[in-house]
């Protein structure tokens, strides 16, 4: 087993494909990263002295969050092509079955495969980490925790995509094949995130439960959210599942059927994860939560608290919403249902008297047009008929900082240049020729 | 001889129709036959490799069965060159430059390379070093000879006889005259039915052709009425 692993990993890292796709996920990575420092700047530079701006600039969505998006995007469009290979190369050139006896059966030799398909993929999270680093070094501020939390959301997604591409190797008999298939897995979440910005994928948006993009947004967010946590590790797991049923030689109609009866049940799980809310705030200062007291207190309400959001979907203040007062409500109280009425109804034209109210219901109902969360969790309480607690919560200071001059300088270098250029230099001495002519 | 290998009525989709044959423990058994008689198909299936319809494979008496049971006893050599491009030979093959098979059949400077700097004829000797270094009493070589010069068949000949000591070896060949100097017995496919089963001097006296090259007695067998 000890050879069969150092084998499969020497296949992924020792192929110059593996090492310039983690080179152009640098670059994206580095691109994002670039961008994110400059906006940054710019506005810790007009914040000045205003103490309000100055608590807005959190590096976690300033820097982070832009960095990580780049990585996303590698991962989907890249790590296919790395982490398909390593199993259809091996079908392709007939191998396989040769090399499963040699290991002493399939399932060996696919778990050596997943290992290495997720090393090829673990090189993705090199740049963003790099970089991170370099901001921390160049006098930034980053909390290890809540940068861990969201790296470890993007390390389950680079999980996700590389033992799903595993997956359609062991399904497929080409190279060519798998990395299609591997890529249009990738593709179609990415094609269920854009629904979320144009009206005209709208009928893409139920599907968001199997969005795996949409499942970053906690962990962006410093969260440890139980229901996607559990369904980004069913998807993986499923994946690797069906990679051990397809990648087995024997009674393929049997395994064929696996496969579906395992797709079936993952799907079956993300649904039913997708009702699933509880999270746990791992943010510098719990800043993705309410305060602590009214978080105490909400969950001391022994009402459901249910909210009828009368905005459309592509709507701002919906957005807003919830992404702020509705997510910090969802982690104080999980069990909280949210209603969408204008989601199912034909267009908002004949709701127009009743277009942008929020009610909330606790016992009793409430209602305003407001998207605060102050407001929101006010009228949660009157709803309830409690008295709302004081709403103390510890500032976060907000990290403002200008990098510019040569310390800009150095870290556009390290993003568009030192470490592209390294993941191609490891690469070409890794797949360098051994052999004397 | 010991008990070995035992081939029961072996039937396949788009290859065998039946074939029987055995191969004891310390015996070299050839498989020749026209393009297409199913030679590569019919070790594919012993291997476990490729689905059979019908018919049974034993071990020292026992069926074996699942991938695991024939990875047991079971190792295969396929006769494509299986090794991906920027694989480092030693590390793909899991060989040690240090083994004596690597000294016997030459290739310990070939171990050092990687995939794509070897010929075809080179990558199949390294191929061949390592199936001949494991310690599974069954090994199955599809066209281990078919890429060496004369001279390389020469030196590698041996070594792979010696190899037959003590396991059971099954060859596909297509050169009568490489059939003749490096088997115990030989098995004739042809339309997927083993049509002859002998040393060399019985497929001879079968076709009275007791002096002629094995070339044709191959031809000889392969028209005589079945």
């Amino acid at each position: 087993m000890k050879w069969l692993l150092r084998r499969e990993l020497a296949l992924v890292l020792g192929a110059r494909a593996t090492w310039l796709c983690a080179a152009i996920a640098a670059l994206l990575v580095g691109h994002g990263f670039v961008l994110a420092l400059d906006l940054y700047s710019a506005a810790s530079r007009s914040a000045g002295d205003y103490v309000l701006m100055r608590r807005e600039l959190d590096p976690l969505a300033g820097i982070v969050r832009p960095t990580l998006g780049g990585l996303y995007l590698a991962a989907a469009l890249l790590l296919p092509v790395i982490a398909a290979r390593g199993l259809a190369i091996e079908k392709e050139r007939g191998s396989y079955g040769a090399l499963a006896l040699r290991a002493g059966g399939t399932a060996r030799l696919v778990i050596a495969k997943l290992v290495a398909a997720l090393a090829g993929g673990a090189l993705l999270l090199g740049a963003p980490l790099a970089l991170c680093i370099a901001f921390v070094l160049a006098g930034g501020h980053l909390d290890a925790v809540e940068t861990i939390v969201a790296l470890s959301g993007y390390f389950l997604l680079v999980t996700v995509i590389a033992w799903a591409a595993v997956a359609t190797a062991a399904a497929c008999r080409t190279v060519a094949q798998a990395t299609v298939a591997a890529l249009a897995f990738s593709l179609a979440s990415w094609a269920i995130d854009a629904s979320e910005g144009f009206a005209a994928l709208a009928w893409l948006d139920a599907l968001d439960w199997v969005s795996l993009g949409r499942k970053l947004v906690p962990f962006e967010r410093g969260i440890v959210h139980v229901g996607t946590f559990a369904s980004l590790a069913i998807v993986a797991l499923g994946a690797a599942a069906i990679a051990f049923v397809l990648g087995a030689i024997d009674f393929r109609r049997r395994r064929r059927i696996a496969a579906a009866a395992i797709v079936a049940c993952s799907l079956a799980l993300l649904w039913l994860l997708g009702g699933v809310h509880r999270g746990y705030d791992w943010s510098e200062q719990r800043r993705a939560s309410l305060p602590p007291a009214v978080v105490t207190a909400l969950r001391a309400i022994p009402q459901r608290i249910e909210v009828d959001v009368w905005l459309d979907r592509d709507d701002g203040r919906r957005w807003q919403l919830e992404r702020d007062a509705l997510a910090k409500l969802m982690l104080a109280r999980p069990d909280t249902i949210v209603h969408t009425p204008l989601d199912d109804a034909d267009r908002l034209i004949e709701h127009d008297a009743r277009y942008g109210r929020i009610v909330i219901h606790a016992g009793g109902a409430r209602e305003t047009r407001s998207t605060s969360r102050r407001e929101l969790a006010t009228l949660v309480f009157e709803a309830a008929g409690v008295a709302l607690p004081d709403w103390v919560q510890p500032e976060y200071p907000g990290y403002p900082i200008v990098i510019e001059g040569a310390s800009r300088t150095l870290l556009v270098a390290l993003a568009y240049v030192v470490f592209p250029a390294a993941f191609v230099i490891i690469g070409l001495v890794l797949a360098r020729s051994r052999r004397k002519s | 001889m010991q008990a070995g290998l035992d081939v029961e009525l072996l039937r396949a989709r788009y290859g065998l129709r039946g074939v029987s044959l055995r191969a004891r423990r310390g015996e070299l058994v050839a498989i020749v036959g026209p393009n297409g008689a199913g030679k590569t198909t019919l070790l594919e299936c012993i291997a476990g490799l490729r689905s059979i319809t019908g018919g049974a494979v034993r071990w020292d008496d026992r069926p074996i069965e699942s991938l695991r049971e024939r990875a047991a006893v079971i190792d295969y050599m396929p006769d494509e060159v299986m090794l991906a491009d920027e694989m480092p030979i030693a590390l793909a093959l899991g060989l040690d430059d240090a083994a004596p098979i690597v000294a016997a059949l030459d290739a310990a400077a070939l171990l050092r390379a990687r995939a794509r700097e070897l010929s075809r004829g080179e990558a199949k000797r390294v191929q061949l070093a390592a199936a001949l270094s494991s310690t599974k009493p069954l090994l199955l070589l599809d066209e281990p000879f078919g890429a060496f010069d004369p001279r390389q068949l020469r030196a590698v000949m041996p070594v792979v006889r010696d190899a037959a000591r003590d396991r059971a070896v099954l060859v596909t060949v297509h050169q009568m005259r490489t059939a003749e100097l490096v088997a115990d017995r030989v098995v004739l496919l042809a339309d997927g039915r083993a049509i002859a089963d002998g040393s060399i001097d019985e497929l001879r006296a079968r076709v009275v052709l007791p002096d002629a090259p094995f070339d044709d007695v191959f031809l000889a067998l392969l028209e005589a009425p079945r």
